[in-house]
């Protein structure tokens, strides 16, 4: 299979995941279709290296997680201010949907890594060590990133304060 | 609590569709690479030009030497400089060992883009800088002069500087001090001589008069009026002589210190006259005839007893190039006390167009600069002619007249080296055959940019067009 049949394939297999976590990123379906685009585009740059050691899928998220933050700040001269929302919805602790509106809007209010680290922990189940890895950056980086930003979410919405706990952190103190 | 917020993540990314998988993403992030490559190719291509330039001209780079280094020496020949060579200014090298003039693009530029005067300072190091000033060509040895010492060099006019009565640099630091004229004038004085103890100039001093060979752009023609002598230390100017008839200056054997300073041999109007630099009282005059010169700012035996002339055989006027070349020079000798012609050591006749002598060397050999008539030049009489002029030479040598009937060549430079002027003090203590070293490319003046730019425009042109052809045929049979 050649390099370029073997990006297809990979592309093919994998789109549909990245998506949702480009999704979970940027809070939009067009700014998570930009930045898959951008992933696999800067990703074909390099493939032959790429898949020389194996599985992509690290050097993939790791691209995926740089990009976001690059084009976040290519972005944000245009950022408006979010305003409190006026149809706040009220805490359904047992409509999963109601939930996942809330996150959304809630992780709006987040910086680009603090997003990037409650995906990496809680969508995607990686460990703060993998979290570290992908981010490049330290495991208390990770630690303190996560506890911020779950901090911020009860903060910015204390209907959320049943997900995410209240006075203790989950997971704090340690990696998985 | 945490499978809850697990539970609403994984909710609202099942609410993303699959990015549509663009045909082109292969395609595009390969181009990004070519691109990066060529980047990548191109700055180590630049970064490897520049240390191939610059890196041997820093290594290359010795510190400045002391004035008065005790194994300075004249150099073997004389190189053309670069046409950016860094001048004295930007990068002072200390003393030099003596100055050059001619007509290559590193001695002569073209106005406005590059300066039309540039003299070259060779430094007692090896290195070339420049002393630059536009509007009109330069003669080393008349008008910028080096002082007897080598450490600086007195000019009427330098780009950079606010004109004065007479410009004096220092070649150790750059600077250039600014001297005023009598009653304050500030214009213009041409410097003839060094006192031997550097401390005194003699110069020319310029009047503005109407004239048809006005120079076309300022209205202004600049005549001298009269010798005037500068003390460097105080300031203080004292007029010496006036110039009846200009026509009959000849600036290569216009003045002469004696070796303790104290007189000064002037020849104006076919008459030599020892003045006291004291008093400017003229001791005796001699009468000198239409063919026979004061031999130079050098004309001074080194005892000071003796005043060199030379004498022309051959073509005095209406002279073809052919005439001009096998004109022949005879060295005679006036008695500094009387005036009177005198005996002294026989000198070997020099063919050349002219000779102007800059000094003796080890007080028995005279060095002289001796001129070639440019190509297809004819003298007519009264026709404004320069024996020195930078339009009338061809080419310039320097050369020692022997008492035991030789002329030895000193320096032998290229042909667009049309006039020299050595530092007396290595001329007299024999100080020649130094190492010569071709001049350094950099540091350069920002002038570099022109002739970068004309000689990498073909190959930009070439390659960017074949570039844009491999990128043109790429797209049209662009791979998937």
């Amino acid at each position: 299979m050649s390099p370029e049949e073997s990006f297809r394939a990979y592309v093919g297999g994998r789109i549909a995941a990245l998506s949702r976590v480009a999704y979970l990123l940027t809070g939009d379906r067009h700014s998570a279709e930009d930045l898959v685009q951008m992933t696999l585009v800067r990703v074909a740059r390099h493939w032959e290296r790429v898949i020389k050691n194996g599985d992509p899928d690290g050097y993939v998220h790791r691209t995926m997680y740089s990009q976001h933050v690059s084009l976040w700040r290519s972005r944000r001269r245009d950022a408006r201010p979010v305003a409190d929302s006026p149809d706040r919805a009220g805490p359904d602790s047992t409509a999963g949907v109601a939930d996942a509106l809330v996150v959304r809007q809630a992780l709006a209010r987040l910086t680009p890594k603090q997003r990037a680290v409650l995906v990496l922990r809680f969508f995607e189940d990686r460990t703060e060590v993998e979290a570290a890895a992908v981010l490049g950056c330290s495991v208390s980086t990770v630690k303190s990133t996560t506890r911020d930003a779950l901090a911020r979410l009860r903060a910015l919405a204390p209907e959320l304060a049943d997900l995410v706990g209240v006075g203790v952190l989950p997971n704090e103190g340690g990696g998985r | 609590m945490t499978a809850r917020l697990e539970r609403a993540l994984a909710e609202l990314a099942e609410q993303m569709p699959p990015a549509p998988a663009r045909d082109d993403l292969w395609r595009r992030g390969r181009r990004q690479r070519r691109r990066d490559r060529l980047a990548v190719a191109a700055g180590v291509a630049v970064a490897a030009v520049a240390v191939l330039f610059a890196v041997p001209g820093l290594l290359a780079r010795p510190a400045p030497m002391e004035v008065g280094g005790g194994t300075d020496a004249v150099p073997s020949t004389v190189y053309l400089p670069w046409m950016w060579q860094a001048t004295v200014r930007q990068d002072p090298r200390g003393p030099a060992s003596m100055l050059v003039s001619g007509d290559s693009i590193g001695l002569r530029g073209p106005d406005p883009v590059d300066h039309e005067g540039k003299i070259a300072v060779i430094g007692r190091d090896g290195s070339y800088r420049m002393l630059l000033s536009g509007g009109s060509e330069r003669v080393a040895g008349e008008g910028s002069i080096l002082s007897p010492d080598g450490r600086y060099v007195a000019q009427d006019h330098l780009s950079g500087e606010r004109d004065g009565y007479v410009l004096v640099t220092d070649l150790t630091n750059g600077k250039t001090k600014r001297y005023e004229g009598p009653a304050g004038a500030e214009c213009c004085a041409i410097p003839v001589a060094w006192r031997p103890d550097g401390g005194a100039l003699v110069l020319a001093e310029l009047y503005r008069v109407d004239s048809d060979r006005a120079d076309p752009v300022s209205g202004i023609y600049l005549q001298p009026g009269r010798l005037v002598q500068l003390d460097l230390k105080t300031g203080a100017t004292r007029p010496l002589l006036p110039f009846d008839n200009f026509s009959n200056v000849r600036t290569a054997s216009l003045a002469a210190y004696s070796p303790d300073g104290s007189r000064i041999a002037v020849a104006v109007d076919q008459r030599l006259r020892l003045l006291d630099a004291a008093t400017g009282g003229t001791l005796w005059t001699a009468e000198l005839g239409e063919r026979r010169y004061l031999a130079g700012p050098g004309a001074f035996t080194a005892d000071g007893r003796r005043i060199a002339t030379v004498s022309l055989d051959g073509c005095l006027n209406d002279c073809d190039t052919a005439r001009l070349a096998s004109r022949q020079w005879r060295v005679g000798y006036l008695d500094a006390g009387s005036g009177a012609d005198t005996t002294g050591p026989a000198m070997p006749p020099v063919t050349a167009m002219a000779v102007r002598a800059l000094g003796w060397r080890q007080g028995t050999d005279l060095v002289a600069v001796a001129y070639g008539p440019e190509e297809r030049v004819r003298k007519e009489a009264a026709s404004g002619w320069n024996d020195t002029g930078f339009w009338e030479v061809g080419d310039a040598s320097l050369v020692a007249l022997r008492p035991d009937d030789t002329v030895e060549t000193l320096i032998d430079p290229p042909d667009a080296v049309l006039s020299m002027d050595v530092a007396r003090d290595l001329l007299e203590a024999g100080r020649f055959g130094g190492e010569a070293k071709e001049p350094d490319i950099f540091p350069a003046r920002r002038i570099i940019i022109v002739p970068v730019a004309v000689y990498s425009s073909p190959v930009l042109i070439v390659v960017g067009g074949a570039l844009i052809g491999w990128w043109g045929w790429r797209r049209r049979h662009g791979r998937r």
